[in-house]
């Protein structure tokens, strides 16, 4: 066969036309000198290069040692050749883009290509000779294996309407010349494609959205509408390594590839076929997501749906895409489709390889070419079907019967709670929890009224979806968290690790809300800080010993709109956890600390620490920002008491082993956790590159975390500290990160097998890791997480709601922990709180706590905690203190029993329920919480001060507004004689005593409640008036909440996706000099 | 450089904190520095001056009231510079309860008829004060001999008598009361020579909220007994117990009353012990426990070393009475002395917290007999946690020329003590008892003129002491009545437990 060799031709007429090869290089390895050397030995005159060269950025500079190294190398074995060097890394189809710039005219041709392809020497004059014989406009050549070049792997791809890619030929077929005629093709690889250079300005290049993974499909699909033809010309041959994701592992191929597939057929299919070509996208999504859960393949389908529901956020884009191409549309939608492969190519593509695996040479092949990521994502799917249907079985006693009252898991919707009323009580000026003050609500009403909202006033199901939420929400931050070891089975185990502790399912079972909110949203913070760090991996080599440097993450840039984006999220998370939960800033505070420091050992650049850091604080402070006004609470003598709403407990004594189990008692074999401290050895053991880093974050974290946990435990800290499951949030962050650790180093290892021992350590970490989730797995047959069966809140049923003598309260005392409403501290050991008639619910979650009739209770409770009065009845009466019950717990406490024989002393209380659990009193001196006080007790109300109230009982003649709703949003009226009005709630000027039209002014009664003095009678209306700025901080707050999230779900990057690409996208750092190639001997 | 050091550096980093942890969370106990409040809560067992609280109650055992030859009082002191206002809740065993305002004017005692004028058979006062300066008892005038007894800060569930002695057909009544609103169920059980026995009488017996309940042993077959304790527990709410003795024979005469023990202890110290010639001392010890108990008897004698040298010990069975006749002890010289007793059942040195197990209740019985004339008294002894450095008798020293207050230094150490005593002008001390001698572990009798005797007397001393009473009988009869000063609650009181 003679071929035409255009470039050794001497006429001018014949001269060939210029090919410029144009290739993108980023961190090649040994095999690169090959590439070049293919290149020079290429038998086609007429040809000139263009490399561009990617650096690594590094402190948000570019570092082009490397590069230059590679340059001078390219430029020794092609002296001509042009190379830029370019910051960073912005994507194939960008810097190919630039050849247009470097490469003047358009008589001529480009020839694109991969770094990691290698020619034949007669590619080029084959691919020149078969595009001018051809007249296409895109040639491409049979890619064979580079490893074995009698594997195909590409003769050229066929699409199907959804752009799903139809390979033609089956995985590792062997080429028998059986694919080697020139034929027309949809698409073509971009790994090396010949392209007119008129063509391929006038299609103004690759789309420049697209960075990696489907510009050639995109590219040659417009040039199918511009007229173009595409052919492959299997007689030019390249070998292919095809190792790009190896090297750039922080780019996600699977979802790159179908957010580009999907917005390329969004783009270019005819407008009339994309709804049902949409459709016919979501119906194969899903189906083929739900398939992916078994075969192994449900990342990738799972990136194929979101990329397919995404349209709807990339409208834009897609619409400005559409007005851009149309000026190409040449060629009738209905030839398109011709050229597409009919039905479905992933059917196709089923069949075929059943066909295949028919052949037993193909399906040996096919088995021994088990992919380890293949088989990590099936492993994936199927894990996450296991773990959440154990978390489903496991709480299924919660999910469908709710939460037991326990702790602090209060009914959302108890008494007269519906979503609308939560939202009233957030817009009134009028705290009414506990004693009441006048001051901002907290934003937790608010958000669980607007969360009522959304689950159609079912607050029962808010409360079930928080609780059983909490528990995937952790785990998808660990998942989040663990991504960057860019390794599915790493993140799955830190993920399993993480849900399997039995810190959440003790929070659960001992009703501690504030901590299973921290232990959820921990992970997502630390997630949020290493992405604003900027922290990737990079395995670089000492040159001396040639081994892995232990301290070599990479930190990338993060621009301002991405750093504006993860602090908005990091303040929403926060502040969303914090209106509930504020002891979660202490512990992100330390976590924060305790991650820079482990990251400066770990020798992550100064500026990723200081972002981090910034970012940590930041987020702190923000949170609080964000929970304003109600966050002024906090700013208060006791703020620190007040944010670990530990209100001075210590010395709990739980031991060493207790807490580094992680588990309270509630879970059977709990010490079996301790095994998970091995893989944190482990981690710091085997791990290398920039995997040490990440162990040593894990290592501190746990020993950080522990450390507290145990000081606090014992005393020892001369502050306090949130309750040790708090605490120990740290400590499972660690231990799971330490896990994914260990997972991603064994992962490597047994792949690349570099060391022996790593993998015999290897065989422990499993059994470690079996052992440490047992307990919890035992736990999943309770069906609610060992929630106690009988709890404190099924006997108050013996206190009577809204009784005909008044409105009252009850007061609760004894251990914190078991004091199912928010609580003050008397003593290191006994804390109280108050709680309204009725059922106790979620609003006594919260309680202000600083006020003068908070000092009345510490002083009553004082006295008789120190046994220093009999009448502690009286003591509570202006109070309005009915009940006093003391929860004993499993195990009463000394300081507990004490106070029951206090109480016991107490000649003006009544023993209503003595149990062992849990003993109720009922004080016989008690005033109703608005009543009408007899002309002694109005006399003795002026005065301050205990003797007022020992000395003689206050009486009530009658109650006042008896009614279920707090004392601030009384509806209804009352007609009275005259006489002294007392209100049980802390003195504000704002309260208003309306009688018939006379308002009256109150006064201060025994010197911390409220009375009206009201000498007239008439009928009486009791109100609370709010100022009319409190609606409007409000509409601020939301105002500011509603920013938060529209830069948290970054919005803008949506328009950016429809903003003129220019070429400032792609920034020359540095390049050999200002050459240009002119193509002016182009002829047809 | 620090990239070479980097990585053995968070290795020693991470071991020390390893090893810290570890160390503090098993190994380290940290020295609790200072006393967290709970600590100080421990019930403090017998009646005492509160302090500082701005409030205080006493609850008075009670007396008889419709014998009209017998008087009754309660006595309140005010050694502050304002006067102390209050209710006196008076309870009887007939009539519902009635109160009325006191007012008690500064440094000065305030006098009030234990009766109220009613005529119930019993009545028992409940006094709520606004101040916890102040202190309470109550005086029994009686022609068979006065009788001053302890008003209890307390209610409890359990009440114990060592001593009932209904020989000669003398006359032995408990008096129960209940302060609460709410009925008070108990069990009242006794012993005697021939054992424990618990009448099914005796057994649930109501106690009406707000009521006193009297219930004369005699006629619950317990006559002609000489030996006789009880207990009496509730099984739901808390009450108050009294005795009321009064002596017909068989080697006792007289008239008592006295506030119950509202709890065992290990420890029970006696100020004034005595041998002589007409004097017949015994130790009625009393173990309600099911486990047999073993006390020492040490006597404080003026040596320190005398406490340790192996003291008497006794058995007291389960559940039994042991009488110690200390006249009958040749080892002890004629004289005053002190009396430790101290259960020795259990681990001794571990086993501090008293209030987690019982032990044994004791009395002491002091008969003093001349020319065919007798006069007993019954004394409770204070028990652990006791001794305090300021003492106080509310009613003074207040009958006859016969007055003393005995001392006992229940340390080691050699103190002095300064006794004062309050009146207009305040606290003064005594002249010539600014500063008595009182040497470790012995005792001293103090006279108290007569022309003061009848204010309220303030004892202090440098280490901790128990003070008791000795006063006349009054109505010309031989003997005294003996009785415990009222100590001051105070921290170092309740940590020298």
């Amino acid at each position: 066969m003679s071929r035409v060799r255009f470039g050794s031709s001497k006429s001018g007429e014949n001269s060939a036309p210029p090919v410029v090869t144009a290739m993108v290089v980023h961190q090649p390895g040994p095999w690169f000198d090959e590439v070049l050397q293919s290149l020079a030995s290429q038998d086609y005159a007429a040809l000139s290069h263009v490399f561009f060269l990617t650096s690594q950025v590094v402190n948000a500079k570019a570092d082009t040692a490397a590069s230059q190294l590679l340059m001078k190398k390219i430029q020794t074995v092609l002296p001509e050749s042009i190379v830029r060097i370019v910051e960073g890394n912005p994507g194939f189809g960008a810097l190919i883009n630039e050849t247009q710039r470097i490469v003047e005219g358009n008589r001529g041709l480009f020839c694109v290509m991969h770094d990691d392809v290698l020619l034949q020497s007669s590619t080029i004059s084959q691919l020149v000779h078969e595009m001018l014989v051809s007249n296409a406009s895109v040639v491409g050549p049979k890619l064979v294996q580079w490893d074995n070049p009698t594997i195909l792997k590409s003769v050229g791809l066929l699409i199907d309407r959804c752009g799903e890619v139809d390979p033609l030929i089956e995985a590792n077929e062997r080429d028998q010349e059986q694919h080697d005629s020139v034929k027309d093709i949809f698409f073509i690889s971009s790994a090396c494609m010949l392209i007119r250079a008129d063509t391929f300005r006038e299609l103004d290049g690759f789309c420049r959205e697209i960075s990696f993974f489907g510009e050639d499909l995109e590219f040659c699909w417009r040039a199918h509408l511009s007229g173009a033809r595409v052919i492959v010309a299997p007689s030019a041959v390249v070998r292919h390594r095809e190792m790009f994701t190896q090297r750039a592992p922080e780019f996600s191929r699977d979802a790159l590839t179908a957010r580009h597939r999907v917005r390329t057929v969004t783009t270019l299919t005819w407008r009339l076929e994309l709804p049902l070509v949409w459709l016919q996208m979501l119906v194969t999504s899903v189906i083929e997501t739900i398939f992916g859960v078994f075969s192994g393949n449900f990342r990738g389908s799972l990136a194929n749906l979101r990329a397919t529901v995404s349209v709807f956020v990339d409208f834009a884009y897609v619409w400005g895409r559409r007005r851009e191409v149309r000026k190409v549309r040449r060629v009738p939608a209905s030839d398109i489709s011709k050229m597409q492969v009919r039905g479905s190519a992933r059917i196709t593509k089923f069949i075929r390889h059943r066909r295949a695996l028919e052949s037993s040479s193909i399906a040996s092949a096919a088995k021994s070419q088990k992919l380890w990521r293949q088989s990590s994502t099936r492993e994936a799917g199927f894990a996450l079907l296991v773990i959440f249907s154990l978390i489903i079985i496991g709480s299924r006693g919660i999910i469908l019967n709710g939460s037991r009252t326990v702790g602090e898991f209060l009914p959302f919707e108890g008494g007269a709670n519906t979503a609308g009323s939560l939202m009233q009580m957030f817009r009134s000026g009028w705290w009414s929890s506990g004693f009441g003050e006048a001051a901002a609500n907290p934003t937790g009403l608010g958000i669980l009224a607007f969360g009522g909202f959304f689950v159609f006033g079912n607050l029962a199901f808010l409360e079930t979806l928080m609780i059983v939420g909490s528990l995937f929400v952790g785990f998808f931050g660990m998942w989040r968290l663990c991504g960057s070891l860019y390794n599915t089975r790493a993140r799955l185990v830190g993920a399993t690790v993480y849900v399997a502790l039995p810190l959440s399912y003790d929070a659960i079972a001992r009703g501690r809300f504030s901590a299973l909110l921290t232990v959820a949203a921990l992970p997502w913070v630390f997630d949020l800080l290493r992405r604003s760090g900027g922290l990737q991996p990079n395995e670089r080599i000492d040159g001396s010993t040639n081994s892995l440097l232990s301290n070599s993450e990479k930190s990338t840039d993060v621009g301002i709109s991405r750093l504006t984006q993860l602090i908005s999220a990091l303040v929403l998370i926060l502040g969303l956890v914090t209106a509930f939960a504020p002891a979660i800033l202490v512990i992100t505070f330390i976590g924060v600390i305790l991650w820079c420091v482990a990251s400066v050992f770990g020798g992550t650049s100064v500026r990723s620490i200081g972002t981090m850091l910034s970012v940590g604080v930041v987020g702190v402070f923000g949170s609080l920002f964000i929970n304003l006004p109600w966050s002024m609470h906090f700013v208060s003598g006791k703020w620190w008491e007040l944010l670990t709403s530990d209100q001075s407990i210590g010395d709990r004594n739980l031991g060493l082993v207790t807490l580094a189990s992680l588990d309270f008692g509630n879970i059977t074999g709990g010490t079996l956790v301790l095994a998970s401290y091995f893989c944190v050895a482990c981690s710091l053991l085997v791990a290398n590159s920039w995997r040490f880093v990440w162990a040593l974050r894990s290592s501190f974290l746990v020993v950080g975390g522990l450390l507290l946990a145990v000081l606090d435990d014992q005393g020892l800290l001369p502050f306090q500290m949130p309750e040790p499951v708090i605490i120990l949030s740290l400590v499972a962050c660690g231990l799971a990160l330490a896990s994914a650790t260990c997972a991603s180093v064994f992962s490597e290892t047994s792949t690349k097998k570099t060391s022996d021992w790593r993998r015999s350590v290897g065989l422990l970490v499993p059994v470690a890791m079996s052992v440490a989730i047992l307990p919890t797995l035992l736990s999943v047959v309770d069906g609610r997480w060992h929630q106690p069966d009988a709890t404190v809140s099924q006997l108050f049923a013996q206190m009577p709601d809204n009784p005909a003598d008044g409105n009252y309260r009850t007061l609760f005392v004894g251990d914190n922990e078991l004091l199912p409403i928010s609580t003050n501290s008397v003593t290191n050991k006994v804390s109280y709180g108050v709680s309204d008639d009725g059922p106790v619910n979620i609003i006594s979650h919260w309680a202000p706590q600083r006020t003068a009739m908070n000092a009345l209770a510490d002083h009553a409770l004082t006295a008789l905690i120190n046994r220093q009065t009999v009448r502690v009845g009286r003591l509570m009466s202006p109070l309005a203190i009915r009940y006093i019950v003391v929860p004993l717990g499993n195990q009463p406490s000394q300081s507990s029993r004490l106070i029951i024989d206090s109480l016991s002393n107490q000649i003006d209380l009544r023993r209503l329920y003595f149990a062992k659990d849990l003993v109720i009193f009922e004080n016989s001196a008690w005033l109703p919480i608005v009543s009408l006080l007899d002309e002694e007790s109005a006399v003795a109300s002026e005065k301050v001060g205990e003797s007022a109230l020992i000395v003689r009982e206050l009486r009530s003649m009658r109650p006042l507004f008896v009614d279920d709703q707090s004392v601030s949003n009384k509806t209804v009226s009352d007609s009275f004689e005259g006489g002294t009005v007392h209100l049980a709630v802390p003195f504000n000027k704002n309260w208003q005593l309306t009688v018939d039209s006379a308002r009256l002014s109150p006064r201060v009664a025994f010197g911390a409640s409220t009375a009206f003095d009201a000498p007239i009678k008439g009928v009486a209306k009791l109100s609370f008036r709010t100022s009319k700025f409190r609606d409007l901080y409000l509409f601020v707050q939301a105002l500011i909440w509603f920013g938060l999230l529209i830069l948290a779900a970054n919005f803008s990057r949506f328009r950016r996706q429809v903003r003129a690409v220019t070429g400032e996208s792609v920034r020359l750092v540095a390049d050999d000099s200002q050459k240009i190639i002119k193509l002016d001997r182009f002829s047809k | 450089m620090f990239e070479k050091i980097r990585r053995p550096l968070v290795v020693l980093l991470l071991m020390a904190s390893v090893g810290g942890t570890i160390f503090i969370g098993k190994i380290y106990s940290p020295e609790i520095t200072s006393l967290p409040i709970t600590e100080l809560e421990t019930k403090f067992l017998m009646p005492s001056v509160v302090g500082d609280s701005l409030s205080s109650t006493w609850f008075c055992p009670g007396v008889p009231a419709r014998d009209v030859k017998v008087k009754s009082e309660i006595v309140i002191a005010n050694p502050t510079q304002t006067p102390i206002t209050g209710t006196i809740t008076l309870l009887s065993s007939e009539e519902p309860a009635t109160s009325s305002t006191l007012i008690v004017a500064p440094l000065s005692r305030g006098v009030f008829d234990a009766t109220g004028g009613h005529k119930s058979q019993f009545i028992s006062a409940i006094i709520e004060l606004d101040s916890g300066q102040a202190s309470v008892e109550q005086r029994i005038i009686h022609l068979a001999g006065d009788s001053v007894a302890l008003c209890a800060n307390e209610t409890s569930d359990r009440w114990f008598f060592a001593d009932g002695f209904t020989g000669a057909e003398s006359d032995f009544d408990i008096l129960l009361t209940n302060p609460f609103p709410d009925s008070t169920v108990v069990d009242l059980s006794f012993v005697t020579t021939d054992g424990k026995r618990q009448p099914a009488l005796l057994k649930g017996i109501v106690l009406r909220g707000q009521s006193v309940t009297g219930i004369s042993m005699g006629e619950q077959g317990a006559r002609n007994e000489s030996v006789l304790a009880v207990s009496v527990r509730a099984t739901s709410g808390r009450f108050v117990a009294g005795k009321l003795q009064h002596f017909l024979g068989r080697g006792r005469l007289g008239f008592t009353s006295a506030l119950g023990a509202p709890t065992t202890s290990r420890q029970w110290w006696f100020a004034s012990g005595e041998k002589g010639a007409g004097v017949d001392e015994e130790l009625v010890v009393f173990n309600p426990t099911e486990i047999d108990q073993s006390v020492s008897v040490a006597f404080l004698t003026g040596s320190a070393e005398a406490l340790l040298r192996e003291p008497l010990i006794l058995t007291v069975p389960a559940g039994r009475v042991t009488t110690l006749s200390t006249s009958s002890l040749p080892a002890i010289a004629n004289g005053r002395y002190g009396i430790l007793i101290s259960s020795v059942t259990g681990d001794f040195i571990s086993s501090n917290d008293d209030t987690a197990t019982e032990f044994v209740v004791v009395e002491q019985v002091v008969s003093r007999t001349r020319e065919n004339k007798t006069g007993t008294s019954v004394i409770l002894g204070a028990p652990s946690g006791s001794p305090s450095r300021v003492w106080t008798s509310p009613s003074g020293l207040t009958v006859g020329e016969v007055g003393s207050i005995v001392v006992a230094n229940t340390t080691s150490l050699d103190t002095t003590v300064r006794v004062s005593t309050i009146g207009p002008a305040g606290a003064a001390p005594i002249v010539g008892l600014e500063k008595v001698e009182l040497k470790a572990a012995s005792v001293i009798s103090i006279a108290i003129p007569p022309s003061i005797a009848q204010l309220q007397i303030l004892i202090e001393s440098e280490t901790e002491v128990v003070v008791q009473r000795e006063f006349s009988r009054g109505h010309q009869l031989y003997g005294l009545s003996g009785v415990l000063a009222l100590p001051y609650r105070s921290p170092q009181v309740a940590t020298s437990k």
